[in-house]
């Protein structure tokens, strides 16, 4: 195909400038600030960041990579443990439970770790009601602390791990067991040398993706941590104080920890390229009697039911009247009140209304920015240019939400950059702007999938054709990427509609959004308006994945979260 | 190489009898083909047999040694696969060496072993090669090696030429042939392909929804059909149903008595099914034929022409050498049919 330099030129040219200024600078200028400390050049900042006399940040450090490390144990055996029992077993709704199994994801961060307070907490639900069974004295099991964390990481992060392990178990041929067996292969052997590599690229990705989030996890210890340290919250607290030298010096470090797991995840091995299955049945990996099959049945059930809880939990407390639930395990009195709250002052309202404009402010930008970036990757000729040019353009992917908020206050706070009015902090535009850099990689990474996937000669045989290059990509390309721009644009909505982690540092009271809101009702005790606001941006999403499911009937990604 | 025995093995599924009791004999060092259409049971027996399968009933013999409840590591029973089931992560060499270093196989002995293993099936010069990168015919293979490196008492395969384009099917197929000629490893060879099992085996069963219909060899099978399905199934037979009479005379649908001429073996008078194969049908002329029928199609392929009829209520296949027949009819000529009784067959209903 003839390519005019120029058409090839155009979608760099729109590019550049918007990812020099929103994601190289910020970037660029946190790290020059970490390198500032009293007046000059100076590695002082990192220096007290491994100090082992600097109790706060050593530790900090510390227990995000123990959490981490933990998260990544414990979320491996769960995810590992239900991927097996629902690619192995045949139960009655096993489709609709793996669907509901999968839901953490869906959820927004903040919603996600109150509702896990609100049950498993000193004073949730559960604790409480087990001290009024049992007649002790305090709260019985509470979830707290760095235990508290773990459960928030694993309730979230297991996910990952049970979606790649069930796509390696289902995808492996029964027959190749079978093989292994016949040789003289023992059920340990058969599992060491012919399942796990099968299942090995997947629980690495899971493992780079659930260590890379909980080291970036923010919500989970700002409401559990207690007393503890942990690097994303002390780039907060170290933000709150002023001191944005030492803030941009943590943020380098907890950044670069974060790219190096996305490189793993990006440049590690590539699946196996699997056979054609033919005549395969339901793979028996696990010869089980009819017991151990309904434990691990029962065991697995369980876990789901766990994990329905703090949804069904916040829906039910959203009904609570406020001021009830003082000491018993559940509030006294309920009723509408905090949903007719909404009509009597339609100003409570107001956070709703700024998080649906400002994702949909941040939807346009990363559907824009999105599908431009996706074509530059996809038109690379060689596929380490390829995946390098995916890689440096979905970077922020890896930066840490904390991160983001603490590089557009470093970057943006100023009023002029080369005489141009760039003081944004502070302003409604920031937050919008924060949600764009955060979630656009989202769109690149799917439509560059789709573009991966499409047959170039269908471009070669338009273009042969006489179809011009916005005819091309009119009737050929479009169509083929639109499932992935709807898919990686509902995406953008649900994660801005929920976005808390940079909110936090970055919102103004008129332009506070939901999540803000729910924490600061929650400081007031106001759990049911909280559980409220929570169940409305729960309701908004289901409807974002009806509508979506609708649009994508035939999207896997989809039917798997509702 | 080994003998094997099936007595009355038998596997059901639900309320699906997959395989009902069966009773085969395969000797030592025999060619095996079980042949039938796809759902008949016929991979059931073959899994029954490697012991993928436990069987509800009956025992299984190799050698005379009961293995009914030997797992499939302690059978000693080599396996080609109908999608080959190679291990995609390893290499040629790692597929073929797996069952070896399973059964811990001193170390200096795995590497002659699989490249004589390799040597026998020509792939000896891909051993480092990924499996994902070989063609087809290659994994198929491979898949044979990994199989016979092993040395097994019993080779089973099912439907391993499924997989390939029709040429590397019919050049596979020699070269298994060759292979198991040159080890004598004893074989049990499932297919839904009446020509490849005609072709392979020394014996074979046809089996229909879960039933062994008839065991012989190709040729006993063929020219003598136990069954109408087994006429149909391997001689593409023309099945009729008609009434013998206690006359010795055949009814048949729109036609006078058929005379039936000595020598054919016929079931007691009553309703019967008349199997026709196409060499048994020889369209005339003239009217010297004793059967009405109109032309509905003909192909012509060279040496034989097939044509469609319309004769004795139903569609009937005939088959001649072009040569040896007049130019070829039209559709909608009007000819007279003459059975030609050793291609024929009748069974009690």
């Amino acid at each position: 195909m003839r390519h005019r330099p120029f058409a090839r030129l155009l979608p760099w040219a729109a590019l550049a400038p918007v990812f020099a200024l929103f994601v190289l600078y910020p970037l660029g200028a946190t790290v020059a600030r970490s390198l500032h400390a009293g007046g000059g050049l100076s590695l002082a900042n990192y220096a007290a960041l491994f100090d082992p006399g600097d109790r706060v940040n050593f530790e900090a450090v510390g227990n995000s990579v123990l959490i981490s490390v933990l998260s990544v144990v414990f979320s491996a055996l769960a995810g590992l443990f239900l991927a097996f029992v629902f690619t192995q077993f045949r139960f009655p709704l096993r489709s609709l439970l793996g669907r509901l199994a999968v839901l953490p994801v869906a959820l927004p961060p903040l919603v996600g770790v109150i509702a896990f307070l609100f049950v498993f907490g000193e004073t949730g639900i559960i604790p409480r009601g087990l001290q009024v069974l049992t007649g002790a004295s305090a709260p019985v099991l509470p979830a707290g602390g760095m235990t508290g964390i773990l459960l928030v990481h694993v309730y979230s992060f297991h996910v990952y791990f049970f979606l790649f392990a069930s796509a390696a178990l289902g995808s492996l041929d029964a027959s190749q067991l079978e093989a292994a067996e016949g040789l003289g292969s023992g059920s340990w052997r058969t599992f060491r040398t012919v399942v796990f590599p099968a299942l090995r690229p997947g629980l690495l990705a899971a493992s780079a993706l659930t260590f890379m989030s909980s080291m970036a996890s923010f919500t989970a210890p700002l409401l559990f941590a207690g007393g503890k340290h942990f690097i994303t919250l002390e780039i907060y607290a170290t933000k709150l104080n002023g001191d944005m030298d030492l803030a941009a010096a943590q943020s380098v470090l907890l950044t670069c920890i974060s790219l190096l797991f996305y490189l793993l995840l990006t440049l590690g091995p590539a699946r196996d390229a699997a056979f054609a299955r033919k005549g395969a049945r339901a793979p028996g990996l696990l010869r089980t009697g009819a017991a151990a099959r309904s434990v691990m049945v029962g065991c697995a059930l369980a876990l789901i039911a766990l994990e329905m809880l703090p949804v069904a939990a916040i829906i039910a407390l959203s009904f609570a009247r406020e001021g009830s639930w003082t000491t018993g395990w559940i509030p006294s009195a309920w009723g509408v009140a905090n949903y007719a709250a909404f009509f009597d002052d339609p100003g409570m309202l107001a956070p709703v209304a700024n998080s649906l404009l400002m994702a949909a402010m941040a939807l346009a930008a990363c559907i824009l920015f999105g599908v431009a970036a996706a074509f530059v990757v996809a038109a690379g000729r060689k596929r380490t240019v390829r995946t390098w040019a995916h890689l440096v353009l979905t970077m922020p992917y890896a930066v840490p939400g904390t991160v983001v908020g603490v590089s557009l206050i470093l970057a943006f706070n100023r009023p002029a950059i080369a005489g141009v009015p760039s003081l944004l902090v502070g302003t409604f535009w920031i937050l919008p702007l924060a949600y764009f850099v955060r979630e656009y990689p989202v769109v690149v990474r799917s439509v560059a999938a789709a573009l991966e996937g499409m047959d170039s000669s269908l471009l070669e045989a338009a273009a042969g054709l006489g179809a011009g290059a916005f005819r091309r990509f009119r009737l050929v390309a479009l169509p083929a990427i639109l499932p992935s721009v709807i898919s990686g644009g509902v995406l953008v909505l649900i994660a801005s509609l929920g976005e808390f982690v940079s909110s936090i540092l970055l919102y103004t009271y008129a332009s506070r959004p939901v999540s803000v809101e729910i924490l600061a009702q929650l400081r007031l005790f106001n759990i049911g308006a909280a559980s409220a606001y929570a169940v409305i941006l729960m309701g908004i999403i289901l409807l974002l994945l009806r509508i979506s499911g609708g649009l994508l009937a035939y999207d896997r990604r989809f039917s798997y979260v509702l | 190489m080994a003998s094997l025995t099936l007595a009355a093995v038998a596997r059901r599924f639900g309320t699906f009898d997959a395989v009902h009791p069966t009773t085969l004999e395969i000797a030592s060092g025999e060619f095996f083909g079980v042949l039938g259409p796809s759902g008949c049971g016929k991979t059931t027996l073959l899994r029954l047999i490697a012991g993928y399968e436990p069987p509800d009933a009956g025992t299984i013999c190799l050698d005379g040694v009961d293995i009914t409840h030997a797992s499939p590591r302690e059978r000693g029973i080599g396996m080609v696969f109908q999608n080959y089931a190679l291990f995609p992560h390893m290499t040629v060499f790692d597929n073929v060496a797996f069952g070896l270093r399973a059964r811990r196989v001193p170390r200096p002995d795995v590497g002659p072993r699989v490249t004589a293993a390799l040597e026998s099936v020509k792939m000896a010069a891909k051993a480092s090669a990924p499996v994902t990168a070989l063609s087809g015919g290659e994994q198929q293979r491979v898949a044979v090696a990994r199989a016979i490196v092993l040395r097994p008492r019993l080779l089973l395969f099912d439907e391993p030429l499924s997989n390939l384009d029709a040429a590397l099917r019919l050049e596979t197929r020699e070269e298994i042939r060759e292979l198991q000629r040159a080890t004598g490893i004893t074989t049990v060879y499932v297919t839904h392909d009446q020509g490849e099992a005609m072709a392979l085996a020394d014996r074979m069963a046809v089996m229909r929804a879960g039933r062994v219909e008839q065991a012989g060899t190709p040729a006993e099978l063929y020219d003598a059909p136990a069954t109408p399905f087994v006429a149909a199934f391997l001689g593409g037979a023309t099945l009729i149903t008609g009434e013998l009479t206690a006359e010795g005379t055949l009814r048949v649908p729109g036609e006078h008595p058929l005379r039936i001429p000595g020598g054919v073996r016929a079931p007691a008078p009553g309703p019967v099914v008349l199997a026709v194969k196409p060499e048994g049908v020889s369209l005339a002329r003239g009217d010297e034929g004793e059967i009405g029928a109109t032309v509905l199609s003909s192909e012509y392929t060279g040496f034989t022409t097939a044509y469609r009829l319309s004769a004795m209520g139903t569609d009937v296949k005939a088959l001649e050498v072009s040569s040896a027949s007049g130019p070829a009819l039209a559709p909608g000529a009007r000819v007279r049919l003459r059975l030609n009784w050793t291609h024929c067959s009748l069974h009690a209903q």
